[in-house]
């Protein structure tokens, strides 16, 4: 999706400009083999009360719960299997698989070796890059050689203007670092030294931006990682 | 729990088992559980708009369905553009014996998304390729993604092309809110 973001430069004069993902990124639409349009749907099989924990807490030993399930066939829901479940909401389910008007929530911390390390109140971390909060220049340049081999560039986003005055500003943004031969490093915050955190709770980016020029056309592309290129430390 | 490729490199096939390297593995990872009254951990599922169902995990299955309602199988799909994906896309799963080409520039993999990170055991590489990879190059092999080295070892990276075009003043952007692209989901893991 595109979306809107303030960009700054080397000089921190700012400007809104569009985020775009790569155009071919999108998966191919897919048919019937002749040719008609099919669509893709969650089908109910079986809701979590027709579920084997929830058939045993109904039979409370194995030799009731098979006589049930030979008797009355409990673990089919004739209404509700092969329905489309269409549109849900997310809701916690208690153990005995009632849903919750209100749950507490708990974050659990794992280390890289899967062990958990700490179990605390969840702090929520709030998006630093929007239409009020810039990306930043950070002035640091990056050879490609040097990005590649340090971090995986899992996304990228192409930077767009959104009128005519945005346009000679990424323009320009985009001859610079084309002369430089260099993409520069982007960040959030007040002093531009936070990685991006595109959407609340999101996973923080490194992110750097390359840029080119053809004639009166620009490319400004935003390569992102949340992927160093090492060896796990087990 | 590893994978194993083939690759041919100057004439000899090369196994090398590869195995990923993630976030998980690298960073750890955070995970939100509900807790009910009395703290007992509860699980997530998904209720259905007429409240009538709740579904776990398991409790559906994803299947595409033709303008009848019909079940339409797989196999039976056939891709619109398939040409073009083909030509576009790198597969991320690796298998078969591919031809690996290079040196190629960094400005080659730059231009890629990276889909997936594997480490490879050096032992198992080619002296010739290894005394090569060690001198900064890297290697494509088509299909299978570009082989590099640092200081950390010797890693395949999987990946697609991302083309971009030159953007002139004149153009116009679509904002479609409804656009469906796997960019939505942009940072929405919880870490």
């Amino acid at each position: 999706m595109i979306r809107k973001v303030r960009l700054e430069d080397a000089k921190r004069r700012d400007g809104l400009v569009y985020l775009s993902p790569p155009p071919r990124m999108s998966k191919p639409e897919l048919r019937t083999a002749d040719g008609g349009p099919v669509r893709f749907e969650k089908i109910i099989k079986s809701p979590m009360d027709r579920s084997e924990s929830a058939l045993r807490r109904q039979n409370h030993n194995d030799d009731s719960l098979a006589r049930a399930l030979i008797e009355g066939d409990p673990e089919i829901d004739m209404e509700a299997a092969g329905r489309i479940a269409g549109a849900c909401d997310r809701v916690w389910v208690d153990p005995e698989g009632e849903p919750l008007y209100a749950a507490s929530l708990m974050e659990i911390v794992y280390g890289p070796d899967g062990e958990e390390k700490e179990r605390r109140a969840p702090v929520d971390v709030e998006a630093n890059i929007g239409e009020e909060m810039p990306m930043r220049w950070t002035g640091r340049f990056f050879k490609p050689d040097e990005i590649i081999r340090r971090f995986a560039i899992t996304r990228k986003f192409q930077i767009l203007h959104t009128d005519g005055l945005t346009f000679d500003f990424l323009h320009r943004m985009a001859a610079t670092l084309e002369k430089k031969d260099a993409l520069v490093s982007m960040g959030a915050g007040p002093k531009g030294c936070n990685p991006l955190v595109f959407e609340r709770n999101g996973t923080p980016h490194r992110a750097f931006l390359e840029g080119r020029t053809k004639g009166d056309t620009y490319l400004l592309i935003l390569h992102l990682s949340n992927l160093e290129i090492k060896r796990p430390a087990s | 729990m590893g994978r194993k490729i083939e690759i041919a490199f100057q004439g000899s096939i090369l196994r090398l088992a590869l195995h990923r390297v993630d976030r998980r593995r690298l960073y750890g990872t955070a995970r939100r559980i509900g807790l009910d009254a009395n703290g007992n951990e509860c699980t997530s599922a998904m209720l259905t708009r007429d409240g009538r169902n709740v579904l776990g995990p398991g409790s559906t299955a994803g299947m595409y369905l033709d303008e009848q309602g019909d079940v339409i199988a797989r196999e039976d799909l056939a891709r619109v553009d398939e040409r073009e994906w083909e030509t576009t896309c790198d597969k991320t799963e690796p298998s078969g014996p591919h031809e690996l080409a290079g040196p190629v520039p960094a400005k080659a993999l730059l231009e890629c998304v990276a889909g997936a990170v594997y480490e490879v055991d050096v032992a198992e590489l080619d002296s010739k390729l290894a005394a090569s990879l060690s001198r900064g190059d890297i290697y494509h092999a088509p299909n299978i993604g570009f082989l590099l080295a640092n200081e950390n070892g010797v890693f395949l990276i999987s990946a697609e092309p991302a083309r971009f075009d030159f953007a002139r003043r004149d153009r116009s952007v679509v904002i479609d809110d409804d656009m469906d692209d796997e960019y939505d989901d942009l940072g929405f893991e919880a870490m």
